[in-house]
């Protein structure tokens, strides 16, 4: 068996982490921590929104790919360390996964293309009304996915 | 790992899906499967003959609770049967916190249009809601989703 587990290096993509190496030492299941590189798009702030485009310009500062690449990097390392460090000393067989674009399309992909037998993911608790703008990768992935996943608070 | 892990059912191919796993996971970890109905009061409404029709969704909700518990039981694991009346999603979060469990699996509908929006509503609920790992199962619909994905995949590893 092999699970696969999103990690975005927020707590609860911890948690999902920790219950995934759980669930992996207790079903002797090799696990693989994928993470998607997904430039992030930062507003620097202000009060109002920009008045013309030089505004947006201005302030709008999008992350270079090589960034994000080595933030997802970094963070796969982080899960594999942690994995390693919770399983103990039964021990688990984990490696890591960098994939380029939109989570909730790369990850369920993946994990059905090369034959996963489940995915685990984090969620953060937001309001109702909060998800309708933001969307949650959470309920993407379960929603794109074939695969059982398991969506950890 | 988990002791006790509660299947939600409403008689649909998603739950029966949802059912499948949980045994599955249940043998392993020699952990309780409960199966719970929920009576949804509100789509009943409050009318004439209002009381005969709860009693007879409860009957319904008797039926298919036992009838996953004795699935489950065929399979040598642990089960109980439960029916509640109220909003789906809260009894069922009610349900997890009273009977202390520590999963719960929920079927997924079809990926695409309307469909999956009306169906997949409780579930997407509890999904945003509950504080415990929440496990969600495709159903295989006619056709099978999940051979359609393998489909499109390149093949790579078999699964082990």
């Amino acid at each position: 068996m092999r699970f696969a587990v999103a990690i975005d290096g927020s707590a609860e993509s911890d948690r999902a982490l920790d219950h995934a190496v759980a669930m992996a030492t207790a079903a002797g299941a090799a696990l693989t921590a994928v993470h998607s590189v997904d430039p992030d798009v930062y507003d620097t702030g202000g009060a109002e929104p920009p008045a013309d485009r030089t505004g947006y310009d201005d302030r709008l500062v999008v992350e270079s790919v090589d960034d994000a690449e080595r933030r997802g990097e970094r963070l796969l390392d982080d899960a594999v360390e942690r994995s390693n460090e919770r399983a103990g000393e039964t021990g688990i067989d984990v490696d890591a996964e960098l994939l380029y674009g939109d989570p909730v399309r790369t990850i369920p992909d993946f994990a059905t293309a090369e034959g996963y037998d489940g995915v685990f993911v984090g969620h953060r608790g937001l309001s109702e009304a909060h998800e309708r703008v933001l969307g949650s990768v959470a309920k993407g992935i379960v929603e794109r996915s074939a695969l059982p996943v398991t969506v950890v608070r | 790992m988990y002791e006790d892990i509660l299947v939600p059912t409403d008689g649909s191919t998603g739950a029966s899906a949802a059912l499948a796993e949980a045994i599955e996971l249940a043998a392993q970890f020699d952990a309780t499967v409960h199966s719970l109905y929920v009576v949804d009061v509100a789509s009943v409404g409050a009318e004439a003959g209002t009381v005969d029709l709860i009693e007879s969704f409860e009957q319904m909700g008797e039926d298919a609770t036992e009838a996953a518990a004795t699935r489950a039981r065929d399979a040598d694991v642990e089960a109980t049967g439960s029916v509640a009346t109220g909003s789906p999603h809260r009894a069922i979060l009610d349900y997890v916190d009273d009977q202390g469990i520590d999963l719960v699996v929920m079927g997924t509908h079809g990926r695409t249009g309307l469909e999956r929006y009306l169906l997949g509503s409780v579930t997407e609920k509890v999904v945003r809601t509950a504080d415990v790992p929440v496990l969600t199962v495709r159903a295989d619909e006619e056709g099978g989703a999940e051979s359609d994905e393998a489909a499109d995949g390149d093949a790579g590893d078999e699964p082990t």
